[in-house]
């Protein structure tokens, strides 16, 4: 999956300008790395999840939002419509529902699986579901908390004033 | 369950929700009862530690997930309210912003009662 390179107007007078292209591969875990308002969330939902919904079928697109609690909303009624039989009242019920989930979609059609966690509790949790499993994977994720995952590639976000910022990998 | 007394009500700040409401600024400030020259303090404020410059008419879709905790934060210190507590404050803040907001807590805990929590 691919990001083209260019400068990208997100809101009236913030942009992110990618001076290449950015590409998201299966069997890879990507960190975006940027301080606060420094376009990260715009990016997934802007950019990156608009791109991944052409051809959304060829793979099992499994996304946390960043504050998620209208999102918590929509997994609790799809819980309760799949008659799942614990009770969600946090994100973490929230996460564990959504990795059942998985399982069940993947026993019937398995598919590879692209996963964004945009400010996740925990994103080793589901990075380690996700590494279990046979299906390739993709995960993207951000979080400014201290977290220990192995392999990382990472994107960094580095502001450009207020008025937006620019996007490109890191190497370590 | 015992009813606490009017005065003893805190102000709870969950970070992973910080408003209540999703379009204007003016609609999120309603439920916080500050007080004009109050509210000019805080823009100034706001905008010195983001960089972002806010008024009534600012759309809170439009701000990070960092920066909405530091407006929950701020219109929560700002208010009337003598006893706040914020639960998780921290999880959606920079480091840059983790310093700074508990630099802002520790001026106003001279006149309020101010929990921190965390929900794990």
């Amino acid at each position: 999956m691919k990001i083209n390179g260019g400068r990208y107007e997100i809101w009236d007078g913030f942009t992110l300008e990618l001076p290449r292209s950015l590409h998201f591969e299966y069997g890879n875990i990507y960190k975006l790395v940027g301080g606060n308002g420094s376009g990260k969330t715009s990016f997934i939902n802007r950019l990156l999840l608009p791109a991944l919904r052409e051809n959304w079928d060829e793979r099992y697109l499994l996304v946390l939002q960043q504050q998620m609690f209208r999102q918590l909303y929509v997994i609790k009624a799809h819980a309760a419509l799949s008659k799942y039989p614990v009770p969600i009242r946090t994100e973490r019920d929230a996460v564990n529902y959504m990795l059942h989930d998985l399982e069940q979609a993947q026993a019937k059609a398995p598919r590879p699986v692209f996963a964004i966690l945009d400010e996740s509790p925990t994103p080793d949790k589901f990075i380690s579901a996700l590494r279990s499993r046979k299906e390739p994977f993709c995960a993207v994720f951000c979080s400014h908390n201290q977290i220990i995952i192995s392999d990382l590639n990472y994107i960094g976000f580095e502001k450009a004033g207020t008025s937006g910022s620019m996007v490109h990998e890191i190497n370590v | 369950m015992q009813k606490l007394p009017l005065n003893n009500e805190t102000l709870y700040c969950d970070a992973s929700r910080p408003f209540i409401t999703q379009d204007l600024l003016r609609e999120e400030l309603a439920l916080y009862n500050i007080s004009p020259e109050r509210l000019s303090f805080l823009y100034r404020d706001y905008a010195r530690i983001t960089g972002k410059e806010i008024t009534p008419d600012s759309r809170i879709t439009e701000l990070s997930g960092g920066q909405k905790v530091m407006l929950m934060a701020m219109l929560a210190l700002y208010s009337p309210a003598s006893s706040i507590r914020f639960v998780d404050l921290h999880i959606s803040l920079d480091s840059a912003n983790r310093e700074l907001i508990s630099g802002i807590i520790e001026r106003f805990a001279v006149e309020k009662n101010i929990f921190l929590d965390s929900s794990k």
